[in-house]
């Protein structure tokens, strides 16, 4: 990952921290919302799980043609609790674990697919707008 | 009687009018290249549920005279996974193992091979693996690898979905280190 990569992570990690503050502060905070607002471009993602080769083994709505069976279908997955039931399903892990599915899970069928930081984050962007 | 006689008159105009207003339609969606074929787009999905059918189709009518050998065979499984590393994980991917950038910027995308052992017969995989599939990016191998080979790429897919990625990783290296 590269040193924008990081700060972006610092950035949203700052912002989460924030938010939380706020959300105490308010007092009306709800925590089972599922992640949203990554920042990405959901129509580019949608393209970019094309061509990152996910729908070859992944369901995915509203991509036609993803109908791989090799992963698990990542239908509803702002509502999803885990990625690969190892991270919190947030948008930075998220985001983690496309780019290096390998480091965070040592021997998952998931290839490392050479996904770019900000090819990540819109391909995340589409994945949290499945309810 | 006269009546049915104006009846088929009018069935016959309303034919051909028809008839020529698909044509025109047809003449305009090319001419004004309506239809777009870049890579990055998929087909709309009545258009992809019905090639990808007819694909099927096309395959399943076609394979009816061939008949697998035995492909128990390990070493017939091994010659296959040779050829595998060389010529189909490129696109295809393998347990663990990516396709290289040429493989994902297709479309329509190289299937999972491990997920096609499952739902195909091997008589269907050696079709597709002899004849190719036009304008999918699938090319015909039957011109460069003979009968034998051919079948051992069969009896290696065959064996995919049997792999652990790690399993697949101990392979490559055992190739490697010869």
């Amino acid at each position: 990952m590269g040193a924008k990569g990081r700060r972006t992570i610092k950035k949203i990690k700052a912002l989460r921290g924030l938010f939380a503050a706020l959300t105490l502060l308010s007092a009306c905070g709800r925590s089972d919302e599922p992640a949203q607002g990554t920042g990405g471009d959901p129509a580019r993602g949608r393209i970019a799980l094309q061509q990152y080769a996910c729908t070859t083994c992944h369901i995915i709505p509203g991509i036609v043609g993803a109908k791989g069976l090799a992963g698990p279908p990542l239908t509803g997955w702002a509502n999803r609790i885990y990625i690969a039931g190892i991270l919190p399903n947030t948008p930075d892990d998220l985001v983690l674990w496309l780019r290096d599915p390998q480091r965070i899970s040592p021997g998952t069928a998931m290839p490392n697919l050479g996904v770019t930081e900000r090819d990540a984050w819109d391909m995340a962007a589409y994945l949290y707008s499945l309810k | 009687m006269a009546l049915s006689r104006k009846f088929l008159i009018h069935a016959a105009i309303t034919v051909v009018l028809l008839g020529g207003l698909g044509i025109l339609g047809a003449a305009v969606v090319v001419l004004g290249g309506v239809y777009n074929v870049a890579a990055i787009y998929q087909h709309t999905r009545p258009v992809y549920e019905i090639l990808d059918f007819a694909l099927d189709r096309s395959v399943e009518v076609r394979i009816g005279g061939i008949v697998a050998p035995p492909l128990e065979d390990p070493l017939l499984a091994e010659r296959g996974f040779h050829i595998y590393r060389d010529k189909c994980v490129q696109c295809h991917g393998a347990p663990g193992v990516p396709p290289d950038d040429i493989g994902k910027g297709m479309l329509p995308l190289p299937n999972n091979l491990a997920q096609t052992a499952r739902e195909k017969s091997a008589e269907y995989i050696y079709w597709v693996v002899a004849n190719g599939i036009r304008m999918t990016g699938m090319p015909a191998w039957q011109y460069r690898l003979n009968e034998r080979d051919l079948w051992a790429v069969v009896a290696f897919v065959e064996l995919l979905p049997e792999f652990s990625p790690k399993e697949y990783g101990e392979w490559e290296r055992k190739a490697g280190e010869r």
